[in-house]
């Protein structure tokens, strides 16, 4: 980045949140159709009942829980970016732990609407919260779905803070550029920031502060959520290795997601010299090594199956590969424990192409990780009597594409509003101006 | 939902007026009419008398959906009707009720039912009319008729007999036909053969320790199947391990599935497979009584055991099994007796039984079924032909439908075209009523005066349990009152219709009959043996002709939907078939080596092509099948008959050549080919099937338990006690201890489940004498108000019934076992589903119960996905009762809506009844006073509730049963439910 300046980073950052060309407001548009689809989707579904759905008994949890999960999961890679990375200096993540971060945010965002979507009473959602009421209903601290509720939004609110903390510097930078609603915004998110040398170091403990508080909940909130499998009795669920199974699958994903997100930023906004080989290849370490994590789990899952002599749990991993959807199990290997090895090579990992192609595959695999678990474990559960196999319908379909709408609905305003770049953490790794650099 | 307006329009005012008016009434509640739901509810100002809102009144009657005439309690609740119960002394089923008796209720509540008198208008519509209107029609018509009056009834009760034959006789040139299709005609003549009595006597069941039945389907259709379960299960089920049970049969039917041992025969060779078996007892020298002139020589195993298509060694070892181990019983009926050689099989089973010395002591004629005059299948061609030939002026149709239950070859509806004027007196839109120029619809059963006297002895009366849903009147009275319009109400006619019944009755008083549902002479014990058969067999020909080129094709009566009358009810169709377990549906079943070489798999639709016509049906493979041979149910494809059967599947009875046998009695069976047609076509039926490639196997998760007879009582070696103790409870197989509130209070003190207060409520289910009947199904859906959801959602594992009756095939020693486990909530001790509800929507109740809140539950269902039984259901839609089927949701039970899970709850509405009432008596709760629903109706009394807390209650006995075993009880989840194992007695080791 040695050409850089600090007129040119600004420049160049700024420059993506110019007023949207028409090609943005298309894009935009068409997202929302596909999020009003899904919005006509949901409606339709609470007003006729959750039959619309394909469940069907003993498949109890299908795709919507399959996308709460997925959706948690691609957040945690943002928050591994932003706060682990930053408490381990590692220096590749200033180009894109904003872009990372602002996806964790719209990550949770999404997926925290799915346990909604799949209620059978949606309207009655708040009772899962534990409020004082003068019938002295309480919810059950048992259930690990009440542990997703605290999960889940101690994650939304402790990761959108985060954001916003991160944004302050930079929003700062774009406030001085901007006019109209895009001032007043910028001025409320920059919190009176001028730069002044007590405000940076101010910034900078709390900065930290924020990203040892966020630290733990890349580990502890997918735990929770893996803990609602794991918790349960049923074979092929009941197991001790989720929670870092899944931890590293979330990671795993996110990553992939982050990469998913970077390619066509970095070549719309001609981000070339912000995201290069560096951080490819470092993305694609981070990706093979989680990738490793997840077939290692695989194999010990299956391992145990076998080893345990557990009946129950020795058929459900047998259908998993050989029943009726194997099919599904073999796309998850291929996605998420072939393709990625890929990444052992240096000259893939510096393959901006390959590695984008790499990352949908393992956006699809970890999907049908997901789904594998939740779905095939399901169906083949205890009673021979019940087994049946599950389809979704239409409309988890259109809501599961309605939620990558409103996903990227956030994203596109993002890119448009605020720096999707941390302009001043590129900065930091700059050469400073007039200054030259120690021998 | 419906178009069907409930009957009156009734303003609030005219309604109260009308409480009041009918609380005078001597009629009392069960004659109240409700209008439609007003839009506030208002208290009763002045209740009616005898009437507590919320208790039940019960009306003692009798069943009517089959000829068996079981005894009826009817819970009605303010004025309707809401339960049937078995009338528990009634000797024909004691308390017990079969599946179709059950849904009675939706028969009349049936949305499609009648609703006024119609006729037809000159363009052919139906148009609603007055009662007055429409006898005047009747009466203008028969008055003014050329030709004669033909009068077709059903199996109906003496009395009501009495009363339609007279009106015959003042109308003549008049003649009546009672067309009952399944009436065992040949079970009548072959026992005038045998014993030269033309009856249907005792089979007595309960006497029998060696059953063998050829063809008749005891345990579900076959003459009466709730007094022959009870009867079989106690001889056969429970504790009791005398039983053995031998099914010939081509076609596992249910009773086929129960046997110890099932014998895939060929289709009409019953007759000299029993014989054959008789010839081997005569020649062993173990022969008890006569041959009754049959010429056994002939039928030597070894000349027939090819023909009949077992080996001769098989037949020769169940021969002397039969005479040798104590009181044998062999019935012949079902699909042995509606084939060639109906009748000589029913005298061929009649001969085994006499020479193994049953005559007097299992087959008994001290009490008999009466079925009054049933017509044979002559009278019926006669009549058809009469029709035919332009003789007749007016049809009179009432509680039969020949245009569907008769063969189509027959002719039956083209010939009653040729009748001048057509009436029908059908409750429903059957398929005949649709050919009638003038409905007159009849009360259902259960708003009706009447009597039942089938078994000698028991003479059972009927009466409203409610006043008439809809603008009906009673055949009787219709008749009645058009032979005063007629001037011809004399003899019988004379007097209405209760006067003519309350002259008939014999039975003491009245209002004792009334209050006790009839009266009932002690059941005899028989005689001793000695008897035998009388003779009349030797001029008889046994031998099945030789098969044709084509594949046999069996008809049998279908459990559930019976001759098709059942198919208008939603329970029935949506409970699945017991032996394939499929719903909504009607198919061809053959076995899977026979749809292999046709090229076919489950659920294709194919043609089934036989001389008389052709009818399309999916394919439904399974290994109960005698490999080459085809068979269909009875009782769908109806071309009418309401929103529920019309147009679903095919009828039986269209492929059917209508021939009779030797003796004159109608043939179910023909032959067919079968060609694909590719038709797309759903086939759905619950179970994992589908999942396991059309097998159903338990594959080895001991669900199902079983212990060889050989086993029993035993005492265990210490090696076993040692293992259960190590693995107490938690070893697979292993018999967890029953007490599950002892060892919490171990285990873990502190615990929920250590403490109970006063009640701990359990369930034991003895899989020995479970028949797999399912009438637990449709008693529990009936009392819980669970909601019927039809086809497509069943597709979908969206059935909502509480109760499953999982069967799982096993073959072995090269027969094949089936066992029938009925599977509800199992209520256990430490719940999976309540750790996981965030909302506390289900959790445990203090008497060891899963309670289950509806109104609290959001609808996570993670209760169902931690379930490791897998018996909650959950409200996918807000489900319907269509007007007036609503009217018989239990008011003690929250009905459900969408996005609620909902499951067994162990009927605790009955409970709190229970208690309550023993606190009004200021007692405690004893044990007996709960009784759930399915316990209730149970035919086999294989399901027993009650308090683990009562040390001496049955079921604190039964739980400690030796047999005893937890479903899953190695994932310790402390169930309260026990079942029992079933105990095998397969095939002795030569």
């Amino acid at each position: 980045m040695a050409k850089l300046t600090y007129a040119k980073v600004n420049q160049d950052i700024l420059r993506m949140i110019r007023p949207p060309t028409s090609a943005w407001g298309i894009l935009f548009l068409a997202d929302l159709m596909v999020l009003g689809f899904g919005l006509l989707c949901f409606a339709w579904q609470v007003r006729t009942g959750l039959g619309v759905a394909g469940y069907t008994r003993p498949v109890m949890w299908a795709t919507y829980i399959t996308d709460f999960v997925f959706w948690v999961g691609i957040g945690h890679a943002g928050t591994l970016i932003s706060a682990v990375l930053f408490l381990f200096r590692a220096r590749f993540r200033n180009s894109i732990y904003r872009t990372a971060e602002g996806m964790t945010v719209f990550a949770v965002m999404t997926a925290g609407l799915f346990p909604l979507i799949h209620l059978g009473r949606v309207w009655f959602f708040y009772w899962l919260i534990p409020y004082p009421n003068q019938r002295q209903l309480w919810t059950n601290f048992r259930s690990p779905l009440e542990w997703d509720v605290f999960a889940v939004s101690t994650y939304l609110t402790i990761s959108s803070v985060f954001f916003i903390v991160g944004l302050i510097p930079d929003v700062a930078v774009a406030r001085e550029h901007a006019v109209g609603i895009r001032k007043k915004l910028y001025t409320l998110l920059s919190f009176n920031w001028r730069g002044t040398d007590r405000q940076w170091k101010h910034y900078n403990n709390a900065y930290t502060y924020f990203a040892a508080l966020a630290t733990p909940l890349v580990f502890s909130v997918h735990s929770v959520v893996s803990w609602d499998f794991a918790m349960s009795i049923n074979p092929g669920w009941h197991s001790t290795i989720f929670a870092p199974y899944f931890v590293a699958g979330a990671i795993f994903s996110g990553i992939a997601m982050v990469i998913t997100l970077m390619v066509p930023m970095r070549k719309i906004f001609h981000l070339e010299d912000y995201l290069g080989d560096w951080h490819f290849d470092s993305m694609g370490k981070i990706l093979l090594f989680t990738s490793l994590i997840v077939t290692y789990a695989y194999a010990v899952e299956m391992f145990m199956a076998w080893y345990g002599g557990n009946p129950y749990e020795k058929s459900v991993f047998w259908d998993r590969a050989f029943g009726p959807m194997g099919w599904a199990y073999w796309i998850m290997v291929l996605c998420n424990c072939l393709i990625p090895l890929l990444c052992i090579k240096k000259s893939v990992r510096t393959s901006i192409p390959a590695m984008f192609v790499i990352s949908i595959f393992v956006n699809i695999g970890m999907w049908f990780e997901r789904f594998v678990i939740i779905v095939q474990s399901l169906s083949h559960s205890f009673p021979v009597f019940t087994w049946k196999l599950y389809a979704p319908t239409w409309v988890e379909l259109g809501i599961t594409a309605g939620s990558f709408a409103w996903f990227f609905m956030f994203f596109l305003l993002f890119v448009k509003f605020l720096p999707a770049m941390a302009i001043a953490e590129i900065k930091e790794i700059l050469q400073t101006p007039l200054k030259k650099r120690a021998a | 939902m419906s178009e069907l307006e409930p009957p009156t329009s009734l303003k609030r005012r005219d309604f109260l007026k009308l409480v009041g008016v009918t609380s005078a009434a001597a009629a009392g509640a069960g004659c109240l009419e409700f209008p439609p739901p007003p839009p506030r509810l208002y208290p009763y100002v002045t209740p009616p008398e005898n009437v507590i809102p919320g208790v039940a009144t019960y009306y003692a009657t009798t069943c009517r959906e089959c000829p068996a005439g079981c005894g009826l309690y009817v819970k009605t609740r303010e004025g309707r009707a809401i339960k049937l119960e078995g009338n528990p002394n009634h000797p024909v089923n004691q308390g017990s009720l079969c599946a179709r008796g059950q849904a009675g209720l939706q028969g009349l509540y049936n949305p499609d039912r009648f609703t006024a008198p119609m006729v037809r208008l000159d363009d052919g519509t139906m148009k609603k009319t007055s009662w007055d209107a429409a006898l005047g029609i009747l009466a203008d018509k028969l008055k003014a008729r050329t030709g004669a009056v033909q009068f077709w009834t059903g199996q109906e009760s003496r009395t009501r007999e009495t009363a339609y034959d007279a009106f015959v006789a003042a109308l003549a040139p008049a003649s009546r036909v009672a067309w009952e299709p399944f009436s065992w005609e040949a079970v009548r003549e072959g026992n005038r053969l045998s014993f030269g009595k033309p009856e249907i006597p005792t089979y007595d069941f309960a006497a029998a320790t060696t059953v063998f039945t050829f063809g008749a389907d005891f345990l579900e259709t076959w003459i009466s199947p709730t007094q022959f379960a009870r009867g079989f299960a106690q001889t056969h089920g429970g504790d009791s391990s005398k039983g053995r049970m031998v099914a010939f049969e081509p076609r596992m039917s249910l009773t086929g599935s129960n046997a110890d041992e099932w014998v895939a025969i060929l289709p009409g060779t019953e007759a000299i497979a029993a014989l054959a078996m008789a010839a081997e007892i005569v020649s062993a020298g173990l022969a008890k009584g006569g041959t009754g002139g049959v010429d056994l020589s002939k039928y030597a195993a070894d000349t027939v055991a090819a023909q009949v298509g077992v080996s001769a060694d098989v037949l020769k070892r169940l021969a002397r099994e039969f005479a040798s181990n104590g009181p044998a019983l062999a019935v012949a009926g079902g699909i042995a007796s509606q084939g060639a050689k109906g009748t000589e099989a029913v005298v061929a089973a009649n001969v085994l039984t006499s020479v193994a010395g049953g005559v007097g002591t299992t087959i008994r004629f001290d009490r008999t079924l009466d079925l009054g005059t049933v017509s044979g299948a002559r009278d019926v061609q006669k009549a058809i032909a009469e029709l035919n030939g332009g003789g007749v002026g007016v049809l009179l149709v009432h509680g039969t439908d020949p245009a569907y239950s008769l063969p189509k070859a027959m002719g039956f509806a083209e010939a009653a075209k040729k009748a001048a004027f057509r009436v029908s007196f059908s409750s429903y839109p059957d398929d005949t009523s649709q050919l009638c120029d003038l409905i007159l619809p009849d009360h259902h059963p259960l708003e009706s005066w009447g009597d039942h006297r089938g078994w000698t002895g028991i003479a059972s009366l009927m009466q409203p349990a409610m006043r008439p849903v809809f603008d009906t009147m009673s055949t009787p009275e219709a008749l009645q009152k058009t032979a005063v319009k007629l001037g011809k109400a004399q003899g019988a006619l004379a007097k209405d219709w209760l006067a003519q019944l309350k002259g008939a009755w014999s039975g003491g008083s009245w209002d004792e009959g009334l209050k006790n549902g009839g009266t009932f002479a002690a059941m005899g014990t028989g005689g001793g043996g000695g008897g035998g058969v009388s003779g009349g067999g030797g001029a008889l020909d046994f031998m099945p002709a030789p098969a044709g080129g084509d594949m046999p094709l069996i008809v049998y009566a279908s459990p559930n939907m019976y001759d098709g009358r059942g198919a208008n009810r939603p329970w029935l169709q949506e409970l699945p078939d017991p032996v394939t377990k499929v719903v909504w549906d009607h198919w061809v079943e053959m076995h899977p080596d026979t749809a292999r070489k046709l090229g076919l798999t489950r659920g294709d639709h194919v043609a089934v092509k036989t001389p008389a016509g052709t009818l399309e049906a999916p394919v439904y493979d399974y290994i109960g099948m005698r490999p080459g041979v085809l068979a269909l149910g009875t009782g769908q494809g109806h071309v009418e008959f309401g929103q529920y059967a019309r147009g679903r599947g095919a009828n039986a009875m269209t492929v059917l050549p209508g021939t009779l046998d030797s003796q004159g009695a109608l043939i179910y069976q023909t032959t067919a080919s079968i060609t694909k047609t590719g038709k797309p076509h759903k086939l759905v039926y619950v179970g994992g099937d589908r999942y396991q490639g059309g097998q159903s196997r338990q594959m080895g998760r001991g669900i199902a338990q079983s212990i060889p007879l050989t086993e029993v009582g035993k005492p265990k070696s210490a090696e076993e006690k040692h293992e259960e103790a190590m693995h107490e409870p938690g070893f697979k197989g292993a018999i967890v201890p029953p007490d599950p509130i002892a060892h919490a209070a171990k285990e873990a003190p502190n615990s929920a489940y250590a403490h109970h207060a006063n009640h701990k409520w359990a369930m034991a289910i003895d899989l020995n004498s479970c028949t797999g009947c399912q009438a637990c199904i449709t008693a529990c859906s009936a009392e819980n108000n669970v909601a019927v959801v039809g086809k497509e959602q069943i597709a979908r594992g969206r059935e909502l019934m509480w109760i499953r009756l999982e069967r799982y095939y096993d073959e072995k020693d090269g027969t094949v076992a089936v066992s029938h486990v009925p599977m509800m909530c199992q209520q256990c001790g430490a719940a999976p589903c309540e750790s996981v509800c965030p909302v506390y929507a289900t959790y445990h109740n203090p008497e060891g119960l899963n309670a289950m809140i509806y109104n609290r539950c959001v609808g996570t269902r993670y209760c169902s996905n931690n379930c490791p039984y897998k018996v909650r259901a959950f409200n996918w839609y807000s489900y319907k009762f269509p007007a007036p089927l609503n009217w018989q949701l239990n008011p003690d039970v929250t009905v459900r809506d969408k996005g609620v899970m909902e499951k067994c709850t162990f009927c605790i509405q009955r409970i709190r009844v229970a208690k309550d009432t023993a606190k009004d008596e200021a007692r405690k709760v004893k044990d007996g006073d709960v009784v759930t629903a399915c316990a209730q109706t149970c035919p086999s009394k294989a399901i027993v509730f009650g308090d683990l807390m009562d040390p001496t209650s049955e079921i604190s006995k039964r739980v400690h049963s030796e047999r005893g075993y937890k479903v899953l009880g190695d994932l310790n989840t402390y169930p309260s439910v026990t079942y029992l194992k079933k105990v095998t007695r397969g095939v002795p080791a030569a």
